[in-house]
Parts: structure tokens; C-alpha cells; sequence
């Protein structure tokens, strides 16, 4: 294996799983929608650092902050639903994301360019993101660690913890702010448009086996899923952010038929349990 | 000690500025005048409230549907603003000091029943009770375990410790969440219609043990409920609410 296999291969994985995890606590914290946001807000920055000739993960970070205070500010201050607001940012971040890519001068932006931060590259990841990655994870495993309780208590009720003394809004913005980190660093490995499938495919899959260990669940699936799609994409020369999501999406649908054939059975097997008990009571 | 026990978290200042009622006695909770209102919405949910719930009482909430009863519970737990009127809570004038209210008070929510799925055990949701009270990385110690125990045994749901909150009935469950809202020692507890969803030998079993909590615990105790039948044999007063404004104060000999 070639040195870009083996740094993209654990980029992927470090990608697959912190997406992977971030999305169960986004998903149990009723914050999917931000994630969304922040995903394609990403795109927006990388778009405009095209034209600006300006780092792409800083300009997407930066970008992907700005329009997440900007959300909250607006549900605070005028009292507007998050999700209304958060998808009509989406639509305007995308929109000028693309009208980035188009105005942007020939001189500057290639096709290679442009395919980039839309699907992704192999050749996105390099020693110095794997390390940022690797801190990242590190980091997150701590801050769980330390307020395992208090997260806990968030996850189980949200409001309940609130109305008892427990930070929730601390926490949530700890978990954008790195959520924002994590989409930034890996945004040109899978591209703008499919980095959110990571976040949301491998939390739903994981919510379908386990409720405890959901987050861990998490994590591995997105990390199956980035090992698996960037064999194929080096194997089958696809684009890499499309096959890791084209994996990840049937890890998702796997999970739910499994979950629904368990389901059917539990059922059937409940069912039986009273029939035989009220025939019993009827001798 | 930690906060639970109210010694480190003790919160100098305003709180030793109980209001003082009739004959002396202090008081929890005291609302002048206040009005509130959602936001998103252009009607008064609640209006020219006047209102003191004494410590160490047990005071109803009751009323219609819609009458602002929950609205009441939002207002002291510092979730709504009063638009008109003063409003203070354990001393504090809400909601600029909610903070430091929510560490002493505990809420029991309407809807807390959780389906099978939930899968969080009753020792980890009764410790969950505790969590704005630990520093990071802190584990529960040896005295908050026999705590736990402790409320649970009382509860009589100590055997059911390791089970996972989710396939236990109702009457289970809410007892679990009173098992957290006791482990915090709370100046004020305050429950959400505690009564909607358990049958009625377990509802007595409930108003028992709310008895037993007022005197072990020289808790403050607020309950809104629509089902005033048996509960008002422990209760020191009865607020009626309709249409967002009290129609009746009654104090129960």
C-alpha cells in the first residue's frame, strides 16, 4: 500500500467515527438540523476560498461558525423556530456556494478544483489533518469522559436536566464547535454535499442497534463505512466521497431491515406469549 | 459535602431574604402581580398573579386545560419572563437569578415516561439528579450510592436498581424521577400532573409518600394537578386557575 492509501485510509476512519459519534449526540440533543447547516455553510467558506486564494479549512470553519452564532442569535433575540431558520440558511449558503464556484475566475478554479470540494478527493488528506484529527478525537473522548453525567442527563431529557442546573447550552456549543472543527478538517476527503451523510447515516444505523452505546455504535459504523469506501474508490476508481456515502447509506438501510424483521419477531413472539396465557386462563 | 446536601452550593446573599408571611413563616414562592405570555404568541398565558406558596407546605395547582397551571411551573423554573410584576423564588427574583434556583429546586416533567427503547438503567436516571452538582470526571461516591439506595428503598423501588428505565410501567417510572428529584435534598419540588398516567392504589401510594417527603425532607412541595380528589388530604392550599388568572385561594385546615 502507497503512503496516500495508508494516510487516506486513517482519515477516514478518524473522519467516519468522529462524524459517526458527533451525529448520535447532535441527533439525541435535537441539534441534527445545525449539523446540517453547518455542513453546507462549510461549503459556502471552502467556495469562497477559491476566489480569495485563502486556506479552505479556515474559511469553512469560519464561515460554518458565523452562520451557526447567526442562527442561534436570531432563535434568541426574535423568538424564530432554529429549524426554520437553519434550513433557510441552508438554501442561501448553498446557493452562494455555487454561485462561488461559478463566478469564480478560470484562472483560479479548475474542474479539479471545483470536484473537490463538491465529491471529494483521495488526495485531500494529508499528515498534518490526521494529526489535527487524531487531537480532535482525543479531545472529544476526554470532554465526554469528564461530563459523562451531565451529558448523560442531557441525552435522557434535555429540558429536565436544564430546569435542574445542568449547562445544557455550554454543552451544545461545545458539541457544534467541535462538530464544526471535524467537518472543516474533512470536508475536501468527502466534499461538501455528501460530508453530513457521515454525521446523520451512521447515527440513525447506530440508534437501530444499540440505544446504550449508541455513540460507540456510531462511530465504528462511520469508521466501516470510510475503510470500506475508500477501498472501493481506490479499487474501482470512484469518487470517494460519493462511495463512502453510497456506503454508509446502505449500512443505514441494512440496520433498518434488520431492526424491522427484529421487530416483527418480538412482536409475534409477544403476541403468542398472550394468547397462550389467556387460553390458559379460559380452561 | 456537595450541593446535594445544600452546604457547598449554599448560596449567599438574596437567599436569606425569604419573604417573610403571615404569623412569620417564609415563603417559597411570591408572585406580585405577574403576567407572562409565550413567546411566538399574542395571548396573556398567565395575568396578574398574586400568589405565596409558604416553605414547608404543599400547595395544589389546579384548573381546566389551558388554565396556565404548567405555565406557573415555567415561570418559577425560569423558562418564561414575567412581562408585568415581580416574581421570586427561594428568595430570588426570577428569572435573572435561575441559575442558582434550579440548583435547589427539583421539577418532575408532565410527559417523563420513557419507551422500551430507553435503555439508561434507574441507579444511572436517579443519579443523572446530581449531575450540575459534579466537577469533571467526578464519579458518584460511596455516600451518594447509599443515598440512591436510600431514596429507592423508600420508594420501594430499590430492587429495581439495575433495570433499564424503559420497560418499567408508569407508576415505576415515576417514581424513578421522584427518586432523582429527592437525591438532590431540594428546598423546592415541584411536579408536573404527577398523578396522569398511574392508576389509583398507585396514586395513593404517591400522596404517602409526598407526605413523607414534606416531613423527612422539610421540602417545599408545588403540585399542578387536574385530579384533586384524595390529593388535597395532605395539601395546605389550593390555587385554582382558569383562563390564565386565580379564581380561588383556598387554605385547607
Amino acid at each position: 500500500m502507497t503512503l496516500i492509501v495508508i494516510e487516506t485510509m486513517i482519515g477516514a476512519v478518524l473522519a467516519g467515527s468522529l462524524c459517526g459519534s458527533l451525529g448520535v449526540y447532535l441527533d439525541r440533543m435535537n441539534l441534527l438540523t445545525l449539523g446540517f447547516v453547518i455542513a453546507h455553510a462549510a461549503l459556502a467558506g471552502a467556495a469562497l476560498s477559491i476566489i480569495f486564494r485563502l486556506n479552505t479549512e479556515l474559511l469553512a470553519f469560519v464561515t460554518s461558525l458565523i452562520t451557526v452564532s447567526f442562527i442561534e442569535l436570531v432563535c434568541a433575540k426574535f423568538n424564530v423556530k432554529r429549524d426554520l431558520i437553519a434550513m433557510s440558511l441552508f438554501a442561501l449558503t448553498s446557493s452562494l456556494g455555487m454561485l462561488a464556484i461559478y463566478f469564480a475566475p478560470t484562472t483560479t478554479l479548475t474542474a479539479q478544483t471545483a470536484s473537490l470540494i463538491l465529491w471529494g478527493s483521495i488526495l485531500a488528506m494529508t499528515i498534518g489533518k490526521i494529526i489535527l484529527l487524531t487531537l480532535i478525537m482525543i479531545a472529544l473522548v476526554i470532554y465526554i469522559m469528564a461530563f459523562k453525567v451531565q451529558i448523560n442527563a442531557i441525552l435522557f431529557d434535555r429540558k429536565l436536566a436544564e430546569a435542574e442546573g445542568v449547562k445544557v447550552t455550554l454543552h451544545a456549543t461545545i458539541f457544534i464547535l467541535i462538530t464544526t472543527l471535524t467537518v472543516s478538517l474533512i470536508l475536501r476527503l468527502t466534499g461538501s454535499f455528501l460530508v453530513f451523510s457521515l454525521i446523520y447515516n451512521s447515527a440513525m444505523a447506530a440508534s437501530q442497534i444499540s440505544r446504550k452505546k449508541q455513540a460507540i455504535v456510531g462511530g465504528a459504523l462511520g469508521a466501516l463505512a470510510g475503510v470500506i469506501g475508500v477501498i472501493i474508490s481506490f479499487k474501482a476508481d470512484t469518487p470517494i466521497g460519493a462511495t463512502i456515502a453510497l456506503i454508509s447509506s446502505i449500512i443505514l438501510f441494512t440496520t433498518l431491515a434488520l431492526a424491522a424483521i427484529r421487530d416483527i419477531k418480538k412482536r409475534k413472539r409477544i403476541i403468542s406469549i398472550q394468547l397462550t396465557v389467556s387460553s390458559n386462563h379460559q380452561k | 459535602m456537595r450541593g446535594y446536601v445544600g452546604s457547598s452550593k449554599e448560596i449567599k446573599g438574596e437567599s436569606n431574604k425569604l419573604f417573610r408571611g403571615g404569623g412569620g413563616r417564609g415563603i417559597a414562592i411570591h408572585a406580585k402581580n405577574v403576567s407572562t405570555a409565550y413567546p411566538r404568541s399574542n395571548d396573556v398565558a398567565l395575568r396578574n398573579i398574586n400568589v405565596d406558596i409558604p416553605l414547608h407546605s404543599i400547595s395544589l395547582i389546579t384548573g381546566p386545560n389551558g388554565s396556565g397551571k404548567t405555565t406557573f411551573l415555567e415561570l418559577v423554573l425560569g423558562f418564561l419572563k414575567p412581562l408585568t410584576g415581580k416574581l421570586y423564588v427561594l428568595g430570588y427574583e426570577m428569572p435573572r437569578n435561575a441559575g442558582k434556583v434550579r440548583l435547589q429546586v427539583s421539577y418532575l416533567p408532565q410527559n417523563f415516561m420513557r419507551d422500551e427503547r430507553e435503555a439508561y438503567s434507574v441507579e444511572e436516571v436517579v443519579l443523572m439528579g446530581l449531575a450540575p452538582y459534579y466537577a469533571p470526571f467526578q464519579k458518584p461516591s460511596r455516600e451518594e450510592l447509599r443515598i440512591v439506595r436510600e431514596v429507592t428503598r423508600k420508594l420501594g423501588i430499590e430492587d429495581l436498581l439495575d433495570h433499564p428505565i424503559g420497560i418499567l410501567s408508569g407508576g415505576q417510572q415515576q417514581k424513578v424521577m421522584l427518586a432523582r428529584a429527592l437525591v438532590r435534598k431540594p428546598k423546592l419540588i415541584l411536579l408536573d400532573e404527577p398523578f396522569s398516567s398511574i392508576d389509583r392504589d398507585s396514586r395513593g401510594e404517591i400522596i404517602e409518600l409526598l407526605n413523607g417527603i414534606r416531613k423527612d425532607y422539610h421540602a417545599t412541595i408545588l403540585i399542578v394537578t387536574h385530579i384533586l380528589s384524595d390529593v388535597t388530604s395532605i395539601a395546605d392550599l389550593v390555587i385554582e386557575l382558569r383562563n390564565g388568572e386565580v379564581v380561588k385561594k383556598e387554605w385547607i385546615s
